[in-house]
């Protein structure tokens, strides 16, 4: 059994899973809205509120708990900048009289925790994304969403997007792989840091390429073409329902973030 | 003699470096036979079979499918000629059993009720219902080569080459991949594996080639060519002469 590994399908039986890819798209376009819209100086509520909704959704997919663990090298790498930088660049009122906090202002912070919270909504509705709708599912529902555009279009960039989307699980693997080994010689102690990242990038790279060459190659033995067959399951009244509902209660959610 | 299924003339592949890798191979294969294809590393096996679906092209001599030049009829070559790389893992491109399996039909452009009843019997012959909804890499090895067969067989081919197909696998691993490979090969199968390990296979073999620095240099039944293996550097199976041919395999 593999590991978990992030940005990778997870089957379980769900109401999220059973979802059509299109409506995802649907829902996606109304969080991103409802979280854009939520104020960014101290006033939470709404973020609450979003954080919430996106709770219930992520325990309506029946998603491990491990995910959330893995997803915390990610966060402590990207949250702390988030969040400092804005208040060591804002003006304000100083954290503290004097001494290093007196850099940061309060309203800075108070911006750069909205905005951090912000991302962690966003990755973990990403990661929610590809983990309840398989890469060909994604891959057919922007096709669909492309089909006005010339005939080509839809089907290269579906298959370019399912193709991105089905090796990042496969990175990821092979990052970890690489890191451990070059840990296990003793790697991690090298203190020059564009060295350390020329060590991992270059197999990372070469492991890239490699797998790209094999993958065409498979691809091409089971007579690969852009223009395959796409089916696509009819939208049900269930599907429908579903993404009324959570169009909704983005909206609410935006309305209680600016009103409250 | 009825038409061979797959013709070999003069085939030569020189890479852009100018490592020859196939050097001249004249080669014959029959519906139906099951051929273990052997030989040190680098050897060129590889390389040759790459030519019988037209993946690689040569730089010189052809391959006919059916007496007809591959080159000419590459879609046909692809789906009478199903290739199983030797790193299951590397050839999956879909997040699910039923999408991997169902990747190669809808390549054909069949219909939906098509692709729907290949992928069904696909997995039904592999033994993997039950776990279309999986993500292929959370598959045993076993499980996995046995998945990339299905992706094969969807394709509905006269005949399977395996590459390596038992490479890193655990005893119970080998002997699912054997299974299904003998059980193919009874079907109606043309096979042709390509190990560097005859104690797995050789009992089912109704044929063993050697190859040899780009050369195939052994061709016969295995017992005929058994006798001269390790001179290519092909170790024969323990006591194979004090044995029956039929013992020579994993499976009881």
């Amino acid at each position: 059994m593999a590991d978990l590994v992030l940005f990778r399908y997870t089957y379980r039986q769900s109401v999220i899973h059973a979802l059509d890819a299109r409506c995802k798209f649907l829902c996606m376009a109304a969080f991103t809205i409802a979280v854009l819209l939520q104020p960014y100086g101290g006033h939470y509520t709404g973020l609450v509120a979003m954080s919430s909704l996106l709770a219930g959704i992520y325990l309506l997919a029946k998603q491990p708990a491990g995910m959330v663990k893995k997803m915390l090298p990610v966060l402590l790498v990207w949250l702390p900048m988030l969040i400092v930088v804005p208040a060591l660049a804002k003006a304000g009122t100083p954290l503290a009289p004097k001494g290093v906090l007196a850099r940061l202002s309060q309203e800075g912070l108070q911006y750069g925790i909205g905005y951090g919270w912000k991302f962690v909504l966003f990755l973990v509705f990403s990661q929610l994304m590809v983990a309840t709708a398989t890469v060909s599912e994604i891959s057919k529902a922007v096709a669909w969403y492309l089909h006005p555009l010339p005939k080509p279009v839809p089907a290269v960039v579906g298959v370019l997007l399912s193709l991105t989307l089905a090796q990042i699980p496969a990175l990821f693997d092979a990052y970890q792989q690489i890191n451990a080994a070059q840990t296990a010689r003793m790697g991690n102690r090298v203190k020059n840091q564009v060295k350390r990242m020329r060590n991992l990038l270059l197999p990372l790279l070469q492991n890239l390429f490699t797998r790209a060459d094999e993958l065409a190659m498979a691809m091409e033995a089971r007579c690969f073409t852009y223009h395959r067959a796409q089916y696509h399951l009819p939208i049900t009244a269930h599907d429908r329902a579903v993404t009324a509902i959570f169009c909704l209660l983005c909206g609410l959610t935006a309305w209680v973030g600016r009103t409250l | 003699m009825s038409e061979p299924l797959l013709q070999i003339q003069n085939l030569v592949h020189r890479f852009a470096n100018g490592v020859q890798a196939v050097k001249g191979v004249n080669w014959q294969i029959q519906k139906g036979e099951f051929i273990v294809l052997s030989g040190s590393n680098g050897s060129g096996k590889t390389v040759l079979v790459r030519h019988f679906n037209g993946l690689l092209q040569p730089t010189s001599g052809s391959v006919l499918l059916w007496g007809k030049p591959v080159s000419r009829q590459l879609l046909i070559a692809r789906q009478t000629i199903g290739l199983v790389f030797q790193d299951a893992a590397s050839q999956m491109v879909a997040q699910t059993v039923y999408e991997e399996v169902a990747f190669g039909p809808e390549n054909l452009r069949l219909t939906a009720s098509e692709i729907n009843h290949r992928v069904t019997q696909a997995l039904q012959t592999t033994g993997l219902t039950g776990l279309e909804n999986r993500h292929p890499l959370e598959l045993s090895g076993g499980q996995q080569r046995r998945l990339a067969i299905a992706g094969i067989l969807a394709m509905q081919p006269a005949m399977i080459v395996l590459d390596e197909p038992f490479n890193g696998l655990d005893y119970e691993g080998v002997v699912q991949t054997l299974q299904q490979i003998v059980s193919l090969h009874q079907n109606g199968h043309t096979i042709l594996v390509i190990t560097h390990d005859l104690e797995k296979t050789l009992a089912h073999a109704t044929r063993l080639a050697i190859m040899h620095q780009g050369q195939m240099v052994l061709d016969g039944t295995p017992q005929t060519v058994l006798p001269q293996a390790e001179k290519y550097g092909v170790k024969p199976p323990y006591h194979y002469h004090q044995r029956p041919l039929n013992s020579i395999t994993w499976l009881t």
